[in-house]
């Protein structure tokens, strides 16, 4: 026994086997070898933040400059659209009533009932394959594998790991992500999937859209709520190309999500709490 | 022994951290390098080969947690190619500055492309060359540069530990 141990080939066999057992055990998200990763990210945490913090300083009093010169002509074209943005916010609280007496009439039930959890991105992903990034909550603010993320302008991903004090974020423009969607205009659902080479880009590709299918470029996407996973109606993005192959039968568009992923800072995870509404 | 373990460990650590964190501002259109990776190899060029594989292993380690994906693809990719680095680095003359710029890009070639063929070829994408012309080789040839900065560093890491090793054996 103590011969085989000195065998080099022995060893580098064994330790190629365990880590194949390693893989096979982590390849599933919701793996129960957490205790693992936290030991080695909970220490990580509170430095990555801090580092962060220093650098962003450093960068924001770089760009300081570059910003002094270009506010002034973005204040007064904000001024513009505030007042616009205030006239038709009256209109949306009115239609905001009249949605809610017309549901309770109908007693329609909503989808989930969410709760907002406000979150830092600490990191963007490691290597250059994926788009992944952490997030600094975790299990701790009872984040769970699978909740929705989104920013101020829309779909970001879904969270894929949870930690203890922070988690990791796919993009919807990853390779693995993909999502039920349904075009704004005439509502018609697809899938919309992350792309190896559009995803350099920050884009991603709309799949499978049925021939009768009208699609033009500046078309919106949404999600549908056909799956469980995102809720209903939070914006995606904008068709920028259709391609339309010969002699297939199905077509693809390109979509530029609504999010720019090289500068995210600050997004939101959607806590679903899965129970329907009784009250009324 | 307990204090060489504690040193290269924090060195792993320290690794990590600049490459979730530091790395953000450095990046050149879209692209960074892969830090873990140039650690492990420069250790595999100075040590002997059973030692290079372990610490390649971690560092890959390392780096599968920083992914966020399956563990243990990059840790079995530096595990084999530092254990063959550190089977031929008696026989190379290791003062040479372009050893360290050779071995690391090409080991970031082999490295990166077994990862490609385990996460994106055997899972159905193909088109191997836009990932060799967009990813793999402006990586590897980031990393060779990064590595000018980091072989001497961790050079002068195992030169303090060897010191101290030294000594204190003799007291």
């Amino acid at each position: 026994m103590r011969r085989l141990f000195e065998n080099k080939v022995f060893i580098i066999s064994l330790v190629v086997i365990l880590l194949f057992v390693l893989a096979a055990l982590t390849a599933n998200e919701n793996g129960k070898l957490n205790v693992f990763r936290n030991a080695f990210s909970v220490p990580l945490n509170p430095l990555q933040r801090g580092i962060k913090s220093v650098g962003d300083s450093i960068k924001g009093t770089i760009n300081f400059f570059r910003d002094a010169r270009t506010s002034q002509q973005e204040n007064a074209e904000l001024k513009k659209k505030l007042q616009e943005a205030e006239r038709d916010l009256e209109k949306v609280y009115r239609l905001e009533k009249e949605n809610e007496d017309l549901k309770k009439l109908l007693s329609f039930k909503d989808q989930f009932i969410q709760e907002l959890v406000g979150c830092n991105v600490t990191s963007k992903d490691a290597g250059n394959w994926f788009e992944i990034f952490t997030i600094d909550r975790g299990s701790k603010d009872g984040i769970a594998v699978n909740d929705p993320v989104i920013n101020a302008n829309g779909l970001v991903g879904r969270v894929s790991r949870v930690d203890l004090l922070s988690s990791k974020v796919v993009s919807i423009i990853d390779t693995e992500s993909s999502v039920s969607a349904r075009l704004s205009k005439s509502r018609d659902l697809v899938i919309l999937k992350g792309d190896a080479q559009l995803r350099m880009d920050g884009l991603c590709r709309l799949d499978y859209i049925p021939p009768d299918v009208e699609v033009s470029v500046g078309d919106k996407v949404e999600t549908s709520g056909m799956s469980s996973l995102y809720p209903k109606g939070i914006i995606i993005g904008e068709i920028i190309q259709v391609i339309k192959n010969e002699g297939q039968y199905d077509y693809y568009a390109i979509v530029k999500p609504a999010v720019d992923f090289r500068r995210l800072e600050e997004i939101a995870v959607i806590k679903m709490i899965q129970e329907v509404s009784e009250e009324q | 022994m307990k204090r060489r373990i504690l040193v290269l460990s924090l060195l792993i650590y320290i690794t990590c951290l600049m490459q979730s964190t530091i790395l953000d501002y450095i990046e050149i259109m879209g692209i960074r390098p892969n830090l873990l990776l140039v650690v492990a190899i420069s250790i595999a060029l100075a040590r002997k080969d059973m030692e290079s594989a372990f610490m390649g292993l971690a560092c890959g380690l390392g780096m599968d947690i920083l992914v966020g994906r399956t563990l243990g693809w990059y840790a079995m990719c530096l595990f084999l190619v530092c254990f063959s680095i550190g089977l031929i680095n008696p026989k190379l003359y290791k003062e040479n500055p372009l050893i360290p710029i050779f071995f690391v890009f090409f080991s970031s070639i082999t490295v990166e492309t077994l990862y490609y063929f385990i996460n994106f070829f055997l899972r159905g994408y193909q088109d191997f060359a836009f990932m060799v012309t967009r990813i793999i080789i402006p990586e590897s040839i980031y990393n060779s540069a990064i590595s000018l900065i980091i072989y001497p560093i961790t050079l002068i890491v195992y030169r303090r530990l060897d010191k101290y090793d030294y000594v204190h054996t003799r007291l």
